[in-house]
């Protein structure tokens, strides 16, 4: 036993041990997560760091039954991020396909202004459109949320690579045989650039699901409003500590976190890479 | 023939043509107006007034500003030194590790990167919670973390630092994997441990990721708005010694000074600006790293 422990207290060992310690501090909150969504109020209160003394299943059946306002935002979520990512890469795919492959006039003028306005902090947005989308009623809608910010400086420069590399003699050759300039580019270029598609997307989903600022302003009709925005307002709308919905909070949290983090795990090298080698942090 | 060409010169433009119009509409239009609103007292009904560098001036005068980018400078510095150590400390763990064990270590600990920021923040609302929170419950205390003044922002700093950490390891880990085989060979020949080689070689040779990532991350936590704001009061009202620069122009949004909130916009511009310019400086004539890839 006692040769066992020298063994494992090798100094080549101690960094196993520091990962091992490191990943239970790390995922210890997402354990909270969901232990805390199976457990009654009382069980969340009395030992909110631990698993459940019973497991309880009533949480869920809240969220899918009785206070439904959650997997209403949950819908919401899921069509505005889903129109959003088709309209954005739609866009900028075709944008950066005309920066890689064409020379026009105005190109270094328009990549310079592409270029400073990444600078731009989103925020600086915020009043302008709230008061253009104030005047045209476009508060309130699911218009605002998909089309607001589809148009984005750095997914053009993000796919303008990807395309750069594609060999100009295949576009020729498919010129010859008398493709035309759209068919080249949704039969040959985009199938070519499903890796740089899919990196763009995996971004785009990220932000869209995730953002609560944009949303929180523009829509407050809850019946429109994402996941992101109805959560939230379940701790501020009783206005006391102790009333507060937590475990239903837990089980809306661990609902939404399950499928992306399943995705994760089937993709993480894909989606390790696209949300850090393009160094775009929002 | 000229038909032909005709038709060819306009084809990048028929491509541009939809991401330029919304571009122009949601992005370069809004822009402008913003700029144009910072000069204008407007609130949202009526006639826009023209005062000048008035907007700004309030906000200068203002305690309440100076307090917010006093907490905003407080988190871009007091978040990145821990979640750096941190960071670097699994980078180089998982990079000595063996194959098996660095396909399971890396995406745990990055997973807390694809985890929400208000879902996070709801998490640690329960973690930090005053009456049986998961830390005063474990200590048998009644700490307030989220509403004690000299807790609050530790309890915001350690849920960046939980958010931030996954995002710089993959970094530190890609860099790791760049140092080149031949001098760490070479250290080991001569002798030197892994303390030594560490310190003396790999950290001076990853000087510029180190920079890189203090930047990247500077920029994006100068306009940080939910971590705060969710963690402490649930909402968008966070109390004053929480708040970030951010928060300024969300409130005025809020109450209608369009002309105020828009200052506060370019003035938030201003500081990513700045940072942006040191980067470029650091960065010029160096490795692609601080651009784009």
């Amino acid at each position: 036993m006692k040769r066992l422990n020298n063994k494992l207290l090798k100094p080549g060992n101690f960094k196993y041990i520091y990962l091992l310690v490191a990943c239970i501090i790390f995922l210890f909150p997402l354990f909270i997560m969901i232990m805390g969504s199976f457990k009654t109020p009382t069980d969340l209160s009395r030992n909110p760091g631990g698993f459940p003394t019973k497991i309880t299943l009533e949480n869920y059946y809240i969220l899918f039954t009785s206070n439904i306002v959650l997997i209403r935002g949950f819908l919401n979520s899921v069509y505005v991020t889903l129109m959003y990512i088709i309209l954005s890469t739609l866009l900028t795919s075709m944008g950066a396909y005309a920066f890689a492959k064409f020379q026009f006039k105005g190109k270094d003028f328009l990549f310079m202004v592409l270029l400073a306005t990444m600078m731009i902090p989103k925020q600086v947005l915020i009043p302008p459109q709230y008061l253009m989308f104030a005047k045209t009623g476009l508060l309130d809608t699911y218009t605002v949320q998909i089309v607001g910010n589809a148009a984005k400086a750095f997914g053009i420069f993000m796919l303008r690579q990807y395309f750069e590399a594609v060999p100009d003699s295949i576009l020729e050759s498919a010129k010859i045989e008398g493709a035309g300039q759209w068919t080249i580019f949704s039969r040959l270029v985009l199938p070519m650039s499903t890796p740089a598609l899919g990196a763009f997307a995996i971004l785009q989903f990220n932000n869209k699901w995730n953002d609560f600022l944009f949303p929180a302003l523009y829509i407050r009709n809850l019946t429109k409003a994402p996941f992101m925005v109805i959560l939230p307002q379940l701790v501020t709308e009783e206005g006391n500590e102790l009333m507060v919905p937590w475990t239903l909070i837990l089980a809306g949290c661990t609902f939404v976190s399950i499928p992306v983090i399943i995705a994760f795990l089937f993709l993480q090298d894909k989606i390790m890479t696209s949300m850090t080698a393009g160094a775009v942090k929002e | 023939m000229i038909r032909m060409q005709r038709d060819e010169k306009m084809i990048p433009y028929l491509f541009l043509f939809p991401y330029l119009f919304f571009f122009v509409i949601f992005f370069i239009y809004p822009i402008g107006f913003s700029f144009w609103l910072s000069f204008h007292k407007f609130r949202g009904y009526g006639e826009p007034v023209f005062v000048g560098l008035k907007n700004f001036y309030r906000l200068f005068s203002y305690s309440k500003f100076w307090v917010t980018v006093g907490n905003t400078f407080f988190y871009v510095i007091a978040h990145w030194l821990p979640t750096i150590v941190i960071s670097f400390s699994l980078a180089l763990a998982v990079h000595e590790s063996a194959k098996a064990v660095q396909r399971i270590a890396k995406p745990l600990i990055f997973l807390p990167q694809v985890i929400a920021t208000v879902s996070s923040a709801m998490i640690f609302r329960i973690i930090f919670a005053k009456n049986s929170g998961v830390i005063n419950n474990l200590l048998g205390t009644q700490i307030g973390f989220l509403s004690d003044p000299d807790w609050m922002r530790w309890s915001v700093v350690i849920m960046m630092v939980w958010r931030a950490v996954g995002w710089f390891f993959v970094i530190f880990l890609a860099g790791l994997t760049l140092v080149s085989k031949d001098v760490e060979e070479a250290a080991k020949i001569d002798g030197a441990g892994f303390f030594r080689r560490t310190f003396r070689i790999t950290i001076p040779i990853m000087k510029n990721i180190f920079m890189f990532t203090f930047i990247m991350e500077a920029k994006s936590t100068l306009m940080v708005f939910v971590e705060p704001n969710i963690l402490i009061s649930g909402g968008m009202s966070a109390p004053l010694r929480v708040k970030p620069i951010a928060s300024i122009l969300v409130d005025n949004v809020r109450n209608g000074y369009f002309g105020q909130a828009s200052a506060a916009g370019w003035l938030l511009f201003l500081l990513v600006f700045l940072v942006t310019i040191i980067q470029f400086t650091l960065f010029r004539g160096k490795s692609e790293r601080g651009t784009n890839k």
